[in-house]
């Protein structure tokens, strides 16, 4: 398959008072056409830092992006102008945020927020662009929406105004749509319904979705491929199956052990992982989860994991897979779910990060 | 893609592959120094230099203010006819050419000599002879008064009245809004004009105005403020754990609206400061022998063509007290505004 | 077990009442809390459950209805001191981690509240010790009292939020939504100090969420509200395995679980209120359709619900 996007060794920066917050240390993902990819970790972990750089929308100062390339059909976006990036944005990748009530502007109707990109990137005259809006409304299973396009922000419930948000973001077809926890402020049975009509609004046009969250029920709904960060960088991606059936990074051990599944009785402890993130102004030295971490290596503490392959989706970030490493179980509800995965190579492979 | 061995790759000694303790312990520290709000804030100030230059310039004026009318030997109201409308003369500065201290008029002809003229009037003196440094600074005074005053109400009568209102809420709330659209209906020109009316022009007149209307801007701004709080969780755990009405208001509400109110007051400052001289020049100010800001500017402006000194003087530091309050209060808001703080 | 710490009796809460935008957030619900249990409380946003505990502890003055707490009324008229010792025996642990501790106060202080208010340490040192102590219980240490709360992570401050909860010492705590703000990874830290406090002090829980696979772990009982109602109340197990009521169907049906195959097969079960089609003046209440296990519904409803158990 083709790489619709191709991101290489992304680093991003906040300059602040207190000194360099490196957000995003050095981020490898692609993604294919048509497929949903997963962003999952916890908070301050650089998952919207990662997606606002993809639309080059971090704000500058204190932001920048320092190094790397964001291939974007083979165009690298951090090369290209503002004015060609505006050109793409909202057009070729659009973006949903998580927070359905700040994303609308209050002081316009609904049906002209739709039309908006349409006119810009569409040179739809006003007529068409009408008639689409009121197209897409429905498409997002807005009742009437005739009636409704002449309606303010403030009449809609939040799954609604959600529902709208994705209207807009879906005006021109992207080829990418970034999803940032989109329905993290909704309730499950509307949480329910936006993620229904996402899959199959994405069936209908073909996009590929980039969708950020830390709930990983959702991620089990939703995604294709995860990839699941921390401190700033990706420790592990592989396909869906693989993160929940064959994880290999004691951090993704973590975040699925934390959760307790619907047959987890009372007697089982959950397994909290300990502490707290770590802090970016100063990460720390070697592999940043190490020191939260109850697999521990010495050499976690002194120098970076490599990137290493289980199968040719799968990728780990850890020393625990070199081959001295000693061999750890993992928790207990983690070992329930584990399952061999077909396209495993026989033994993890070191995997060079130039591609 | 290059998938290599990973032995011929990476040669590291295996003991570094020993597990290590847990230190759960640790991950829990925090590195970051301690810092307080106000610390923080000041951190933030200090790094805003319009703020700085605007700290700076008020503490010089208002040093000058306090101290400006004693460094000579002339009284504010001391007339000296003889000594009338000359322009200014500085002992150190009187040779520096391009400077207009020499004591020179706008035509270049020197006024000491001609009027023979021993002493040095450091800002000239006015069409009645009064030394103008002491006078300039007399003024500043009364406009630093004006603006101390203006911040005492809001504190005094603002806050408490906001607060109050904002606490109780409800019906006690109703009716003292009310109360404050009353008062913000009147025009504050026509409440000054109707106390110098009844009493007479002065610094009484324009202290009973501001107190009558100046504080109810802040009152909104408690208000607002502490029925924002009054909801946030942290009050209700107060009142979860039997906090008493005094103690929800001086622990957890107060403390909270601090920065609002420290931007709001350092913005009355300036206008107080504005409208005392804008009064004082239409002549429903301060009246003469007494002296403002205001009024000197009123009497330069007589012999603008003539004697530009007169007005120029008082208009530069007029200027720059406000500008600077100003700046201080931007710089101030930047640093105190919560949605900059993470 | 079966010894109830806590009566709610019809409670009702009405917001704005005999104006045109009257909300009934609370309508008229009755359940036990038994000693030294906990119970969930589950429900879509806005039906009513910050309401419910927020009426409970008193933070709102009830609109009708009784809470007995030990037998004694809590929302009669009261004394200040009797005010002081309920304020004691009931706590509450606030959903959101930023707001519900003072930014401008020192750990230290905001963990003490309670211990200044109640008089609870004679001496400036036996204030600390306790300080140290509570901080010691929550798993953070004794450097942390000098700090101010911005310098926390969520997890961090919600363990703050406990030890201000803990310090008076209570018998029942409501904690709203304790960890719906927080990351996945960091619930479990709060979930776990929760149980091992509930273990340690005997400790009764009514635990407020929308999470319900958290729910069900660290729930006994669960009731599950729907506007302002209680339409269903279970032992947890049996609420899953069992949901009698359409609404908790549907809610169960919705919630997405971290398990792919799980997830390709589940089918979302939608709720229409139509269904019961309730006939005019029909008596709609909780029944109970086996022992311990409680729908609200018709008498047609419970014939049919108690036929098919
Ligand atoms: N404007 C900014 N200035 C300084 N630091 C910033 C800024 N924006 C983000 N950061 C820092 O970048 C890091 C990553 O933030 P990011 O918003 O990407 O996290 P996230 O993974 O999206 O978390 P969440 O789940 O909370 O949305 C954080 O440590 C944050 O403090
Ligand atoms: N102080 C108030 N005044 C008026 N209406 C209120 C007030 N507090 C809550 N409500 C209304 O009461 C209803 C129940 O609110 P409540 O906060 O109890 O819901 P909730 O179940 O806790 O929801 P969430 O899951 O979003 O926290 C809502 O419709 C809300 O708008
Ligand atoms: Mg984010
Ligand atoms: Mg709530």
């Amino acid at each position: 398959m083709k790489k619709l996007l191709d991101v290489q060794n992304l680093h991003v920066s906040f300059d602040t008072h207190a000194g360099e917050v490196k957000a995003v240390r050095g981020v490898n993902f692609h993604l294919d056409k048509g497929e949903t990819l997963a962003i999952v970790g916890e908070s301050g972990s650089g998952k919207s830092v990662t997606t606002k750089a993809l639309m080059r929308l971090i704000p500058n100062p204190p932001g920048r992006i320092k190094e790397g390339k964001m291939l974007f059909e083979g165009r690298d976006l951090v090369k290209i102008s503002e004015k060609e990036m505006e050109k793409l944005r909202g057009k070729d990748i659009s973006m949903i945020f998580q927070d359905p009530m700040t994303s609308l502007n209050p002081t316009m109707t609904v049906g002209k927020q739709v039309m908006e990109p349409l006119i810009k990137h569409q040179k739809m005259n006003k007529e068409a662009a009408r008639k689409r809006a009121v197209e897409l409304l429905a498409l997002v299973g807005l009742p009437n929406p005739e009636a409704r396009i002449k309606q303010y922000p403030h009449q809609f419930s939040g799954g609604q105004r959600q529902r709208v948000v994705i209207a807009i973001a879906l005006a021109c077809n992207p080829k990418i749509l970034i999803a940032d926890e989109p329905t993290t402020a909704l309730d499950v049975t509307i949480q329910a319904q936006i993620l229904e009509l996402m899959k199959e609004l994405q069936k209908k046009i073909e996009t590929s979705i980039i969708f950020i969250t830390h709930d990983l029920g959702v991620v089990a709904n939703v995604a294709d491929r995860v990839a699941v960060m921390y401190g700033g960088q990706i420790v592990e991606t592989g396909t869906v199956d693989e993160i929940f059936y064959d994880p290999r990074h004691p951090y993704t051990w973590g975040l699925l052990s934390s959760m307790p599944s619907l047959d987890t009785d009372e007697e089982t402890e959950l397994q909290a992982i300990p502490g707290t993130p770590p802090d970016l102004l100063n990460p720390p030295k070697g592999d940043a989860f190490a020191l939260r971490s109850n697999y521990a290596l010495k050499i976690d503490l002194e120098q970076e994991p490599p990137v290493y392959q289980v199968s040719p989706t799968h990728f780990v970030k850890s020393w625990l897979l070199h081959p001295d490493a000693p061999a750890f179980e993992p928790p207990v509800n983690v070992q329930q779910n584990l399952r061999p995965m077909p396209n495993n190579f026989d033994k993890p492979a070191l995997f060079e990060e130039v591609r | 893609m290059n998938v290599e061995n990973p032995d011929k790759k990476i040669q590291l000694q295996k003991d570094l592959f020993q597990p290590v303790d847990k230190r759960a312990s640790q991950s829990e520290k925090i590195s970051r120094p301690s810092l307080n709000f106000w610390q923080d804030a000041w951190l933030r100030l200090k790094g805003n230099k319009g703020a700085i230059v605007g700290l700076i310039l008020i503490t010089i004026i208002t040093f000058m203010a306090i101290f400006g009318p004693s460094m000579n030997k002339y009284t504010y109201k001391q007339q000296n006819i003889s000594h009338a409308k000359l322009p200014p003369k500085i002992a150190a500065l009187e040779n520096v050419d391009w400077l207009p201290f020499d004591g020179k008029d706008k035509d270049g002809f020197d006024m000491y000599e001609a009027k023979n003229v021993k002493e040095y009037y450091w800002f000239g003196t006015d069409d009645l002879g009064r030394d103008l440094w002491t006078r300039t600074w007399y003024g500043t005074r009364i406009s630093i008064y004006i603006g101390v005053l203006a911040a005492v109400i809001d504190f005094l009568i603002g806050i408490a009245y906001g607060g109050v209102s904002g606490f109780y809420g409800g019906r006690v709330d109703n009716v003292m809004q009310r109360i404050i659209e009353i008062l913000m209906g009147i025009p504050h020109l026509i409440v000054v004009i109707l106390f110098i009316l009844v009493f007479e022009p002065g610094i009484f007149s324009i202290t009973m105005a501001m107190v009558i209307t100046g504080w109810v801007n802040m009152a909104r701004i408690v208000r607002g403020q502490f029925l924002k709080l009054k909801t946030q969780e942290f009050v209700l755990a107060s009142r979860t754990l039997g906090a008493s009405g005094s103690r929800l208001i001086w622990k957890h509400l107060m403390p909270n609206v601090m920065g609002p109110i420290i931007v709001t007051t350092m913005f009355t400052i300036p206008s107080a400061i504005f409208t005392e001289a804008f009064l004082s020049f239409i002549g429903l100010g301060i009246r003469p022998p007494e002296a403002s800001l205001g009024s000197l500017v009123n009497d330069g402006f007589k012999s603008l063509q003539m004697y530009p000194h007169m007005l120029i003087i008082p208009s530069v530091i007029i200027s720059l007290l406000i500008l600077s309050f100003n700046l201080l209060a931007d710089g101030l808001r930047d640093a105190l505004d919560p949605k900059m703080r993470k | 077990m079966a010894e109830k710490l806590l009566e709610i009796k019809n409670l009702k809460q009405y917001f704005n009442e005999g104006k045109p935008n009257m909300v009934k957030a609370v309508d008229g619900i009755s359940f036990d809390i038994f000693r030294g249990e906990t119970l969930g409380l589950v429900g879509e946003s806005g039906c009513g459950k910050s309401t419910t505990g927020r009426t409970i502890i008193r933070l709102y003055d009830a609109t009708d209805g009784q809470v007995l707490f030990d037998g004694k009324d809590v929302h009669g008229k009261k004394s200040k001191a009797d005010m002081k010792q309920f304020n004691r025996k009931m706590q509450m642990i606030f959903q959101d981690p930023y707001a519900s501790l003072n930014p401008r106060l020192k750990v230290a202080d905001i963990i003490a509240e309670g211990i200044d208010i109640h008089g609870l340490a004679k001496t400036k040192k036996e204030r600390m010790d306790k300080v140290y102590s509570l901080l010691e219980t929550v798993g953070l240490n004794r450097e942390h009292a000098n700090r101010y709360p911005h310098e926390f992570s969520g997890g961090q401050r919600q363990r703050l939020g406990i030890a201000r909860a803990l310090a008076v010492e209570p018998d029942f705590i409501i904690a709203d939504e304790p960890i719906s703000a927080l990351d996945v990874s960091i619930q479990a830290q709060v979930v776990n100090l929760m149980q091992k406090l509930q273990k340690e002090k005997g400790l009764t829980y009514l635990f407020i969420a929308h999470d319900l696979s958290m729910v069900k772990y660290i729930s006994d009982r669960i009731g599950v509200m729907y506007f302002g109602k209680l339409v269903e109340l279970a032992p947890s197990d049996v609420l899953y395995k069992k949901p009698l009521h359409p609404y908790t169907q549907s809610l169960l049906s919705a919630i997405p679980l971290p398990d792919p195959d799980y997830e390709r097969s589940r089918t979302r079960k939608a709720y229409d209120p139509a269904v019961h089609n309730y006939a005019d003046g029909e008596q709609v209440e909780m029944r109970e359709v086996a022992p311990g296990h409680f729908v609200y519904c018709s008498e047609k409803e419970y014939k049919q619900y108690k036929a098919n158990y």
